[in-house]
């Protein structure tokens, strides 16, 4: 039997849609804003203007002066505010030891967390994907992988630091989530983004036991190198259980991430000690125990 | 529609795009993909294989120019190239088909040319929510999303093909 031309070009044109297809899918999971940006860094100057330029009009003027001193004693304020914190609890932790463990360890200085603030110059809240530009970047002290926060929640985590700008993955994505805890009895959870309003969250992995209500606050947990702990997020709309064995929640969220307009980058001084602890084997634990037992 | 036209066309299409991406936000659910008319009113005599190369390029430099995610307009009018013909054969006769010079609102009258629109846009926004939404699938509001998304943006290009189709780029 003879098979027709045509078989031949529509089976190629298939096989062509499924490629390009493919292609397309790739590049959509590599997600490629870290691409898109190292091509953007070679027209920087020119995006640094039009950015400028846009932003001067956004100020109303003088406006934007007076706000960004109120942004910088705002970050400053967080940075005394989180260093008192920290004094408190060392002095809490301090006394706790001594009168468990007289004699026991000198007392640590600082604070974990250092604050820069930014201002957004461009914000994309556009489907499922979002992220923003901010006006801070290597010149500044930013690196990647830095919290982006306002008192109001958590906005994102530093993707990509350029020279004088950066791109922030916001909490508004699909691949972020963050450690949370219930106000009232540090029950922590799972809270990330429900992917339908710009106000709601889904607070999940609560332990059953734990009471839920509507009207608890949900704060920031701390479990991570990224944020502070105890930054309020939101509050418990709806809840209920989940596959039986959790609970989760509707939360609705603090911020409003359509005016974001500051921001503060927070710096973790003890991330790469953290981060090196949390690349240790897992075999460390059983060789320190039989260390130990000697 | 000659060659420098449709280039022509192209460029005034992505700046229009990327106007609005810029600037017109109406609501996060809302995208306004006017990119979606060069391919649609691609000239007929390009084949399938052509088409669907050229509606990468578009949707590429669609997504590099405005900062969305890479591959999303991409893959979404790739679909509607490799689509547009079967779907064209769904409102227009074969005879009417083979006498096509350009796909537009003169050669196929108002009414099909807006049930063609529709469909396009059904097919384009299926493969871009699904794209952008596959973490988060929620029927109800996938298909919100979907129905506001292909409504909003067939009155759009109605308009559009009212003013610039048959403005300045008219294919007749």
């Amino acid at each position: 039997m003879r098979i027709p031309p045509s078989f031949y070009n529509a089976t190629g044109r298939i096989l062509l849609f499924i490629l390009l297809e493919a292609f397309c899918l790739f590049l959509v999971a590599k997600n490629g804003i870290i691409e898109r940006f190292l091509l953007n860094t070679k027209a920087e100057h020119l995006r640094s203007f039009l950015l400028e330029k846009s932003e001067g009009v956004k100020n109303y003027f003088n406006l934007a002066s007076v706000n960004a001193d109120m942004a910088r004693q705002n970050a400053q304020l967080l940075s005394e505010n989180a260093r008192l914190g920290k004094i408190i609890e060392q002095y809490e932790g301090d006394s706790l030891l001594k009168r468990e463990f007289p004699g026991g360890r000198d007392s640590l200085s600082g604070s974990m967390f250092e604050y820069y603030w930014a201002k957004v110059v461009k914000n994309r809240l556009n489907g499922g994907h979002n992220y923003l530009v901010i006006n801070k970047g290597t010149d500044d002290g930013i690196t990647e992988d830095m919290g982006v926060v306002t008192t109001c929640g958590v906005v994102g985590i530093i993707r990509s630091a350029g020279r004088r700008y950066s791109i922030v993955l916001s909490f508004l994505n699909p691949t972020q989530n963050i450690s949370a805890k219930l106000g009232h009895d540090n029950a922590y959870g799972i809270l990330s983004w429900d992917g339908k309003s710009l106000h709601s969250a889904t607070l999940s992995d609560i332990q059953q036991h734990i009471p839920v209500n509507a009207g608890d606050t949900v704060y920031t947990g701390g479990h991570s190198a990224l944020f502070p702990p105890d930054i309020p997020v939101g509050v418990i709309r709806e809840a209920g259980f989940s596959g039986g064995m959790h609970k989760s929640a509707k939360v609705e969220l603090f911020q409003d991430y359509t005016l974001l307009d500051y921001v503060y980058i927070v710096k973790n001084r003890e991330k790469a000690v953290i981060d090196s602890l949390s690349l240790l084997p897992a075999t460390n634990y059983t060789d320190y125990k039989k260390e130990a037992s000697r | 529609m000659s060659g420098t036209r449709f280039l022509l066309l192209t460029v005034v299409i992505l700046v229009i795009q990327l106007f609005v991406a810029e600037f017109i936000n109406v609501h996060h659910m809302l995208y306004i993909a006017v990119i979606l008319l060069p391919v649609m009113i691609l000239p007929y005599r390009y084949n399938r294989s052509v088409a669907m190369l050229i509606a990468l390029a578009i949707g590429l430099l669609t997504d590099l120019s405005y900062d969305g995610v890479l591959g999303l307009n991409a893959a979404a009018l790739v679909a509607a190239a490799f689509f547009r013909d079967p779907l064209l054969s769904l409102v227009a006769s074969k005879s009417a088909r083979e006498n096509l010079s350009a796909i537009g609102p003169h050669t196929l009258g108002r009414g099909k040319f807006t049930l063609f629109t529709l469909l396009l846009y059904s097919l384009f926004f299926i493969f871009y929510i699904a794209l952008d939404n596959v973490l988060y699938f929620s029927f109800f509001y996938t298909f919100g999303r979907l129905v506001l998304n292909v409504f909003a943006n067939t009155v759009v290009m109605v308009i559009m093909e009212s003013t610039l189709l048959r403005g300045p780029f008219g294919g007749r």
